[in-house]
């Protein structure tokens, strides 16, 4: 009995442990300048203004540090069931980072005997729409996973 | 092709979604700063117009803003407020105004009127009667651009008053015994018009004795122009009771809607 006439080839190839690690490491650069880079590129071009940067910087730095780890770790995790809870998570972390800097987000300018608030809460609560709703679909791929375990690979990773 | 699985192609469909309201947020996020940085303010030499002669014994000053919002979204609850202290760390409240709240729709140009009011009569307004000062001044404006974005502005900055009676001198002469017992008393009366408008009217006055009685009393007409100073002398007769020691002399003045009371100064 030949294996390969009673065994269909799989209609999916999963990435190997390299081709993860080096995605891991091009996501670790794209989120890291997401994350991290953004608040000192802000923080500069406020400055050129005389607009105080409106959070704690460290604290920015330790979300963008988490937030980064998280996207890498979701985008590991594709090949697994554990993409889904993981992509969650990761997305329930950018909306509890965007609600804090929801709260204390006016900017505010003084020249002379001149002051401007610009509050910018908004911004952010706006921002907060994708990652809700991509939840949903980060609990939709959970579910999937769970009750029909690698059905979404063949179209998350063709043969 | 195979056909997707339901929840597989439901996930999708989410991300999809998400990513759609991404985008149009940052749309919206641009177009909001694109037409913000098109309104434009504009005024004449001062918001204010120069301060005028109001009811209730006030000075009033009103003016105009035209706000030009060309972009597409509104300012809404646009409100203008303006406090005048007195001279002096937190010192109290002279005056209030501003221009109450209002809308201005995306795609036109509308006046915002503004009015500052300085009670004269009562309190801490008094001195501004005879007295130039430079008056501390906060001026706020608030309002919310696209239905989500507060704005508060802050200004502050002097207020230059110029007092309608400033420096108010009244400088009694000599009195002379009169036959029917009163005294003739030549009293020299003078100030500076700052204002920025002319004091034309009547000023009463009425000499009381130290208890606060009445025992002499006079008017005289005045016209003295804006920036101009006045220096006349006039003649009151009043009782012996008014050459006491602490007795004074209170000056009101009559004209236009004004009826009011300048400090009192010592008689003789």
């Amino acid at each position: 009995m030949r294996p390969s006439a009673t065994m269909p080839a799989r209609p999916y190839r999963l990435p190997t442990a390299g081709e993860l690690a080096v995605g891991a490491v091009w996501q670790g650069v794209l989120y890291g300048l997401l994350f991290l880079g953004w608040p000192y590129f802000a923080s500069q071009a406020l400055g050129q203004f005389g607009i105080a940067f409106p959070f704690p910087f460290g604290t920015v730095l330790l979300f963008g540090l988490l937030l980064a780890a998280l996207a890498i770790a979701a985008y590991v995790a594709r090949p697994s069931r554990a993409a889904g809870p993981v992509a969650a998570g990761y997305d329930l972390a950018i909306l509890a980072y965007l609600y804090w800097l929801a709260q204390s987000s006016s900017l505010a300018l003084a020249y002379q005997s001149f002051t401007i608030a610009l509050g910018v809460r908004a911004v952010f609560l706006l921002f907060m729409v994708p990652p809700a709703v991509r939840l949903v679909a980060d609990l939709l791929t959970t579910a999937e996973d769970a009750f029909r375990p690698t059905e979404r690979y063949p179209f998350d990773f063709p043969a | 092709m195979r056909r997707r699985p339901g929840l597989y192609r439901a996930a999708r469909d989410v991300r999809i979604a998400a990513t759609v309201f991404a985008v149009l947020i940052v749309v919206f996020l641009g177009s909001v700063a694109l037409f913000a940085s098109e309104i434009r303010p504009s005024w004449g030499a001062s918001p204010f117009s120069g301060f005028s002669q109001g009811p209730n014994e006030t000075a009033v000053a009103s003016g105009q803003i035209w706000i030009a919002n060309p972009g597409e979204y509104a300012i809404d609850s646009l409100s203008i407020s303006t406090v005048v202290l007195f001279p002096g760390t937190h010192g109290p409240v002279v005056a209030l105004g501003g221009a109450p709240s209002q809308r201005i729709p995306g795609g036109g140009t509308t006046v915002v009127g503004l009015s500052l009011t300085i009670p004269l009569s009562t309190g801490v307004g008094e001195p501004l009667l005879t007295e130039n000062l430079v008056l501390p001044s906060e001026t706020w404006v608030n309002l919310t651009y696209a239905t989500l974005f507060p704005l508060r502005l802050g200004l502050d900055e002097n207020l230059t008053w110029g007092a309608p009676f400033e420096g108010l001198a009244v400088d009694p002469g000599t009195p002379q015994s009169e036959p029917n017992g009163t005294y003739e008393v030549p009293v020299d009366l003078s100030f500076n018009d700052d204002a920025e408008y002319s004091d034309d009217g009547t000023i009463g006055v009425r000499v009381n004795d130290p208890s606060g009685v009445q025992c002499g009393q006079g008017v005289i007409a005045i016209d003295v122009d804006s920036h101009a100073a006045y220096d006349a002398q006039f003649t009151t007769y009043v009782g012996s009771a008014c050459l006491a020691s602490g007795s004074t002399v209170v000056l009101t003045f009559q004209g236009g809607p004004w009826a009011i009371s300048l400090p009192p100064e010592g008689f003789p």
